[in-house]
């Protein structure tokens, strides 16, 4: 292409558009562009690598007879369909607010001498090269190394028969990754076409974390649920599962491959050969009596395919038709039903309530935060549903560790979540209002802080367990657990804030230097920290003798405010602290 | 009331001097203008003042007193208004204020009122439940001042504050300075437009590129530059290039491939 062509309106604003996605608010505020693409890229090439390589270990250490291969591939395949789907559904809703034209975008285009389809022809494309790239992206390495992996041990394999299965999970992987993408994109334009633009404004980012919430939890689960496809077959949740009417498309396409590769000549011990021969005889009739199925969902894949890229084409053009205007603002009053109760009970000294309204209104209305959140979430619903996967849910069954489990995996999740946003400035170059401001009440401020993480995260995540308690156990005995999970709510937040000696939202941001030593130390404390409470609370929801469990808690409580109270603190809190390289070297003045 | 000392003050940045041994009083009762061409340290100055930086070199003094001793004593006395006014831009305006007020300890009924009185005084009722996001610069301007007189200050520093404001407010400004002036409070006001300081000064200290090149009352500095405007003083000390050249230069650039 000659330079006079790239530098066409549509040009530039393509790749204005493109950088949009790297350069906002939520990924990478005044971020490096070159250097945060070569670190995302070697992230998705060495962990997309390092996970077909480590799951297909399996086909190369171990002789498969044919039949074997097509019965557990299938739980890989399974697994690649859906981590392309999720994943790529998750960065689109990443960038949920610059999918389409952004009103501020339309405010600043507009008045160019640029016509309006040049700015919506741009945006399209540079949406459609960020899903195509995301998609092969993420799907390159795996498309290369399974099939390469999983035909090692089959000589009999035909080159040609090789490269078929090569280019057929290259294909199905990145459709899948795209139907993801386009899903959330359908799902956006058409509640921007049926909500309208004021309404679609406000319930927008409650539509964004759910839906993160939801595909993080479904990235965490994952591996749980791709395992043994072939045994458990395609009935119930799974015929209806998209990644499943992708998986059977991709059978269609190429089951056969591996299912009908000739059977060698046995080379082996009789004895040896007759229980290959009997396991690839089983796994064969069990591939076979599942063949029928293929079809079926594969037509399944290319109707919701093409229905949601459909319904998101019609609705994207239908709401582009226009570019948006800004909103008018909203000149209504924010008021919050609770107004009251904080001021009287929660939050009377000033110190206090301003920690309190500050830290509710960080968390929930800056992006980044907000979306830090909602990835705790995720993960803590995540821990949750696995545990109770293995858990006694039946009405009435009565308590067990494993179903106790999930409440402390869920508000310790939002807890750990909340303690890394709280050092994380909510717009630092607003912070000098602060400064001027504070009166070094930090442990006033800090009780307002902590009352509003107590009450916006734990009790929610208490309230949401609740019902299924109440169903599980009784009222009686699901109250009691709730409120033993609100007092070891209090513990963990106490102990969780030990080291924390700045104002919240406000101090720039020192990354932690040996967090990555020290992360999955802390997640293993965590979980088994969690699994102890869950199983002190079975006990006393047995002998129905809370004594113990609040002594042991009250104990931790208060080891933990000494602590907390008996840190040095320096004379006035530094508000824009360097990090301990940038002091030594001067550069900080 | 106290006055606030800036005894010798310079500040650098990666070796490179901003503020160089600036020195001068602010006394209570008293508009002190602070001028300078862009880059010349103005408002470097007014965050050393602040306590928002730290001096490189010199100290500030309050009362006597070292404002690093005891700053949140000294910041309970003081009102900053920044040329730049970054807020936060998730909240509303009577949300911030209220955050304001509550940091710096005032009685519930008694914030309430004095928002509600600022938000009307400043026309900002309507909006004043906006995110601050949508505010324009002035509006964000209005709100800044809000803040920053909320707990009746005794010092005062105006770091050009009429950026972005409307000509009303811009003139209603002048008479709350001097107002304020009257009732005691020590001002330090640092403006590009010399009319306004020559309204509402009583004394100038003029800086360029750091240094202190005139300290002094506008009608002595009128007598020993021989000049009959304040414009006339400052464009002897600050303005080195001639500005209609410049002008010309800048026409010529902008009519180039015309």
């Amino acid at each position: 292409m000659d330079a006079a062509r790239l530098r066409t309106p549509y040009v530039l604003l393509t790749r204005h558009f493109l950088r949009a996605f790297l350069e906002n608010d939520l990924i990478s505020p005044e971020a490096d562009r070159s250097q945060l693409l070569a670190v995302v890229g070697a992230l998705v090439i060495s962990l997309t690598l390092f996970i077909s390589a480590a799951m297909s270990s399996l086909y190369v250490g171990a002789v498969l007879t044919p039949g074997q291969g097509a019965i557990l591939s299938l739980d890989d395949k399974f697994f690649y369909l859906s981590l392309a789907m999720i994943v790529t559904a998750l960065v689109a809703a990443s960038q949920w607010d610059v999918l389409a034209i952004d009103p501020r975008d339309a405010a600043i285009l507009e008045p160019l001498p640029v016509p309006a389809g040049t700015i919506r022809r741009a945006k399209i494309s540079a949406v459609a090269i960020m899903g195509a790239a995301v998609a092969i992206a993420l799907n390159g390495f795996p498309s290369f190394v399974f099939p390469w992996m999983l035909v090692f041990n089959f000589p009999q394999m035909r080159f040609e028969a090789f490269l078929g299965l090569m280019v057929t999970h290259a294909v199905y992987t990145v459709l899948a990754g795209l139907f993801g993408y386009l899903a959330v994109i359908a799902l956006r334009e058409t509640m921007v076409a049926m909500l309208g633009r004021r309404w679609f404004a406000i319930a927008s980012p409650w539509a964004q974390a759910a839906l993160i919430v939801l595909l993080g939890s479904s990235l965490l689960m994952l591996p749980v649920a791709a395992d043994r496809i072939g045994e458990n077959g395609f009935d119930g949740w799974r015929r209806s599962s998209p990644p499943m009417w992708f998986l059977g498309a991709y059978e269609a396409t190429a089951g056969d491959v591996i299912a009908n590769l000739l059977r060698p000549v046995p080379l082996a011990s009789p004895e040896v050969m007759e229980k290959r021969a009997e396991a690839d005889r089983l796994n064969t009739a069990l591939y076979d009596t599942r063949r029928p199925d293929f079809p079926v969902l594969a037509r399944r894949a290319a109707a919701a395919f093409g229905m949601v890229w459909l319904v998101g084409a019609v609705a994207y053009l239908w709401n582009a038709r226009n570019l948006p205007a800004l909103p008018p603002p909203s000149c209504r009053r924010r008021s919050r039903p609770g107004d009251w109760v904080t001021g009287t009970i929660l939050a009377r000294d000033p110190a206090v309530r301003a920690g309190f309204d500050f830290t509710l209104a960080a968390m929930w209305r800056s992006n980044t935060h907000r979306l830090t959140l909602v990835c705790a979430a995720a993960a803590g619903f995540a821990m949750a549903v696995l545990a109770l996967s293995g858990a006694d849910t039946q009405q009435g069954s009565g308590p067990s560790a494993r179903l106790l489990f999930m409440q402390p995996l869920l508000y310790g999740a939002l807890l750990v979540g909340f303690r890394h946003i709280i050092r994380v400035p909510a717009e630092l170059r607003a912070s000098w209002g602060f400064q001027l401001a504070w009166r070094e009440r930090d442990r006033a401020f800090m009780a307002g802080v902590r009352r509003a993480a107590i009450t916006a995260l734990a009790l929610p995540a208490l309230l949401v367990l609740l019902p299924l308690f109440v169903f599980v156990l009784g009222p009686g005995r699901a109250v009691i657990h709730a409120l033993l999970g609100l007092a070891g709510a209090i513990v963990l937040l106490e102990a969780l804030l030990v080291t924390y000696d700045k104002v919240p939202f406000t101090c720039s941001y020192l990354p932690s230097e040996n967090m990555k030593a020290l992360g999955p130390i802390y997640t293993i404390a965590f979980v088994i920290g969690a699994a102890n409470f869950a199983r002190m609370q079975n006990e006393v929801l047995q002998s129905g003798n809370p004594a113990r469990l609040l002594i042991t808690l009250a104990v931790v409580f208060a080891i933990c405010r000494l602590m907390s109270l008996k840190r040095m603190r320096s004379p006035y809190v530094e508000f824009d602290e360097a990090p301990v390289t940038y002091r030594g070297l001067g550069l900080h003045s | 009331m106290a006055e606030l000392r800036a005894n010798n003050i310079s500040k650098h940045f990666s070796g490179v001097r901003v503020v160089k041994n600036v020195t001068f009083t602010l006394r209570p009762g008293e508009v002190v203008g602070y001028l300078g061409p862009n880059g010349s340290g103005k408002t470097t100055t007014a965050r050393m003042l602040a306590g928002l930086i730290e001096p490189s070199a010199g100290t500030v003094f309050y009362d006597g007193r070292d404002i690093r001793d005891d700053l949140v004593g000294f910041r309970r006395q003081l009102g900053y208004i920044p040329e730049e006014p970054y807020l936060y831009s998730f909240l509303s305006g009577r949300e911030y204020l209220k955050l304001m007020g509550r940091l710096r300890e005032l009685p519930e009924a008694l914030l309430t009122a004095k928002i509600e009185g600022f938000l009307n005084v400043f026309g900002l009722s309507t909006a004043a439940d906006q995110a601050i996001a949508s505010y324009s610069k002035g509006m964000r301007q209005k709100i800044v001042i809000s803040a920053a007189l909320m707990h009746d200050p005794a010092v005062v520093l105006f770091d050009e504050p009429e950026t972005g404001l409307d000509v009303t407010t811009t003139l209603m400004l002048r008479n709350l300075v001097r107002l304020l002036a009257g009732r005691g409070k020590a001002i330090l006001y640092s403006s590009h437009i010399l009319e306004v300081v020559e309204r509402v000064c009583d004394k100038v200290i003029v800086l360029h590129k750091g240094d202190v090149v005139a300290d002094d009352s506008i009608a002595r500095l009128r007598t020993l530059m021989s000049s009959s405007s304040l414009e006339g003083v400052f464009s002897q000390l600050v303005i080195r290039d001639d500005p209609e050249k410049l002008a010309a230069e800048l026409a010529d650039v902008s009519a180039m491939g015309a």
